[in-house]
């Protein structure tokens, strides 16, 4: 029941894992700012809980799952504080100026492709090809099934294509 | 094979550059599906490449400091007592400033906020008094107070938290302590049965907010089962002196009318904080038999 049975220390699943937890909130929130902040909670939450990790959890899966929750929570708080229109403005907030230094057009333009996901689809894409994470593994912090999973790939896969790639 | 199902396998593939037989074969004579596959892997390499910001690096590292185990216990010492050293000089220095130089308004320097408006915490909290509760051997105990109890009070500290959630937080952390240093199920029970009663009167004044009742009526649950029910149980089990079966039926009258306020409660709930602060049909009324 405790970390020290098959599991790594807990400062060598920071050194291993902060920047892809770190790429996934800017993905998901859009936001430097916020996915520093968020990358923090998200590991702080980590260490507290660290003790009471299973052996054979994947330490990868489980932040990523803490963070999935940290979002979703700064994203309720933020709600209460203001008043936030859906999609269209949070498509637009991936290209407002304030984002954080030195993002390059490229990385803009995937951002802005990403921020205009179904909330699902842009999970399950930024989980497989951010964190790595096999379909099944998706599927299971997702609560859903593997074949489910594949399906919003697909989705997410099309829409990423309509807009990212240039017409012929 | 035809360029739909070959276009609908690589849109669900693990990854595209590792197609199946068919797959394969498909893409040597498709020149569109080829460029399905190149494009898919461009836009893949496209995510990959924006990059993390340095700072993201530096707060890497500034959290790896944080995390360090702290120094031995000689090395404790060791600073303490240079610190009283250095604390015993200043406040002499202080003492004289104050009575020569006449005070100005300060200005507070609070301590870096790291997670903010967070009841989480209060969740960690509560998670670990039960576990304190649950573990038999005291050196289990003793370890889970040494290991967690600082971190905690670290994270109460630095975390935003409302004036309830503050003060219940506060109250768990001197409740871990305790929960460190002895182990009686009876002593726990009406321990945990108080903070029972605490979240019941917070849920009360939220019934209306359904997500925040959600997440009291989840700490509220896990309270009442695993910190009052099971202790109460266990109490049971252990041959009891006169006074301490009265102080058992006591705790089971109280925890019976708290599950009919419970029961009252979620009658204005809805959802999950419904669910979690109804009391469970098996529990037997009136005794707290084995269930
Ligand atoms: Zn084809």
């Amino acid at each position: 029941m405790t970390a020290d049975s098959d599991l790594p220390p807990f400062a060598q699943v920071v050194r291993d894992h902060w920047v892809v937890v770190f790429r996934l909130l800017a993905h998901l929130t859009g936001n430097d700012h916020d996915a520093e902040e968020l990358t923090q909670e998200t590991f702080l939450r980590a260490w507290q809980r660290w003790t009471k990790v299973q052996p054979g959890t994947k330490p990868r899966a489980w932040l990523m799952r803490i963070a999935r929750n940290a979002h979703v929570d700064l994203y309720r708080r933020q709600q209460k504080v203001r008043f936030r229109p859906l999609v269209d403005d949070r498509g637009s907030l991936a290209n407002e100026p304030s984002r954080g230094p030195e993002v390059s057009e490229e990385a803009a333009s995937v951002r802005a492709a990403l921020q205009e996901l179904p909330e699902t689809a842009r999970l399950v894409f930024l989980l497989r090809v951010e964190g790595e994470l096999s379909f099944a593994e998706i599927a299971e912090e997702l609560e859903t099934t593997e074949e489910a999973a594949r399906w919003h790939m697909h989705q997410a896969r099309t829409k990423l294509l309509a807009r990212m790639t240039p017409k012929e | 094979m035809q360029c739909s199902a070959a276009r609908d396998w690589l849109l669900m593939a693990d990854d595209v550059g590792q197609p199946t037989p068919d797959v394969a074969s498909h893409l040597t004579g498709c020149m569109a599906c080829q460029k399905l596959v190149s494009d898919l892997t461009g836009i893949e390499i496209a995510v990959r490449r924006s990059p993390t910001p340095p700072s993201a690096i530096s707060a890497r590292d500034a959290f790896l400091v944080r995390i360090a185990p702290m120094p031995s216990r000689k090395d404790r010492i060791r600073t303490t007592l240079a610190v009283c050293g250095v604390i015993a000089a200043t406040l002499a220095l202080a003492v004289c400033l104050v009575v020569l130089v006449p005070p100005r308004p300060q200005t507070e320097q609070p301590e870096p906020a790291l997670a903010q408006n967070n009841p989480a915490v209060v969740e960690d909290l509560i998670d670990w008094n039960l576990r304190l509760t649950e573990a038999d051997a005291p050196a289990d105990r003793q370890q889970l107070v040494r290991d967690q109890l600082p971190v905690f009070q670290a994270s109460v500290r630095t975390t935003n938290l409302s004036k309830e959630d503050r003060e219940f937080a506060e109250r768990l952390l001197t409740e871990g302590r305790r929960l460190g240093e002895t182990t009686d199920p009876l002593d726990e029970a009406e321990m945990f049965h108080g903070l029972a009663d605490t979240l019941l009167v917070r849920l009360d004044t939220l019934a209306s907010d359904p997500d925040r009742s959600e997440f009291y009526a989840r700490l509220y649950s896990k309270v009442a089962d695993r910190g009052v029910d099971e202790n109460l149980d266990r109490a049971e089990k252990t041959s009891l002196k006169a006074e301490k079966l009265i102080r058992v039926q006591n705790l089971t009258k109280a925890r019976n009318k708290r599950e009919a306020k419970a029961a009252a409660l979620a009658e204005r709930m809805t959802g999950k904080a419904r669910e979690h602060v109804k009391p469970k049909k098996a529990k037997a009324k009136g005794a707290v038999g084995p269930r």
